[in-house]
């Protein structure tokens, strides 16, 4: 990501598409997915391998709140280890 | 989609002093594998949690519509595919297996079923009482099932029983019980 870009926070959006489309923009198909995974992860994500190449990751804004949102990221790499397909889901989540 | 497991899932999203608070949700499985979830939550969020985030055409306070239930909306149930970027996905959940065989069939759509009038009920979401854990485990109880939650995962909410006449020939029972199939 090049330094004029706002780093991505999912804080920032109110759902998934918005979400999808600006992480998209951070880290675009072709490009190395471990960055991606880094700021996933820098940000407070869980992530874990669930695949040959394939990534979960999970996001949750629930720590100071009984309800919040709670965003879900699949990223998927080819044997280059590059980005091929990223999806982002987000749900409302509470007690 | 014709199960063959039903499980009771628990996963970790916060802590509430300082002791780690569990959103519970439920997970068929049919015999290929592929698998279903079913959440409740809240409708929306209060307008502060909204307030400074960008939606697909801006500004999200634009569309924001306040509920007249109250700032969380009504006790919401969502059901869908359950895979990586999907909602409530959770590789390292807690699980309790609530049946298998034939009697997942009955639960999962007798569970649906229970989920759909919960949700007609309009109840308002209350996050420290009726809130999603409590939806849950109320549809359950809807079906006959009395909460059992897997070992050590505290679930608030998930108490909160309102009493109700267990559904016509399902058998009473605690979570994790053995189903006959």
């Amino acid at each position: 990501m090049s330094d004029n870009k706002k780093p991505f926070r999912f804080e920032a959006f109110a759902d998934a598409p918005s979400a999808e489309a600006a992480f998209a923009a951070a880290y675009p198909a072709g490009s190395a997915i471990e960055p991606a995974l880094q700021a996933l992860v820098d940000m407070g994500a869980h992530c874990r391998n669930v695949g040959p190449s394939r990534f979960a990751c999970r996001y949750l804004e629930t720590d100071k709140a009984l309800a919040g949102f709670c965003w879900h990221v699949a990223i998927e790499a080819n044997s280059e280890k590059a980005i091929q397909r990223v999806g982002i889901g987000l749900a409302l989540l509470g007690t | 989609m014709n199960p063959v497991r039903v499980e009771l899932m628990a996963s970790a999203v916060g802590k509430i002093g300082g002791i780690t608070w569990h959103h519970l949700f439920l997970l068929a499985a049919d015999a290929s594998g592929k698998q279903a979830f079913l959440r409740a939550g809240p409708q929306c969020l209060p307008l502060e949690s909204i307030a400074g985030r960008q939606g697909l055409f801006g500004d999200a306070l634009e569309d924001y519509e306040a509920s007249p239930a109250g700032p969380y909306g009504v006790i919401t149930f969502l059901s869908g595919a359950y895979a990586a970027g999907g909602v409530d996905f959770d590789p390292v959940a807690a699980n309790i297996t609530l049946a298998s065989g034939a009697a997942a069939l009955r639960l999962w759509e007798s569970v649906q079923s229970a989920a759909r009038a919960l949700g007609e009920e309009q109840i308002p979401y209350d996050p420290v009482g009726k809130g999603a854990n409590w939806a849950i485990v109320e549809a359950l109880h809807r079906c006959g099932l009395q909460a059992t939650l897997p070992p050590k995962r505290w679930a608030p909410g998930a108490s909160v029983l309102a009493r109700q006449p267990e559904v016509p020939g399902v058998s009473g029972r605690r979570l994790g019980q053995a189903v006959a199939s």
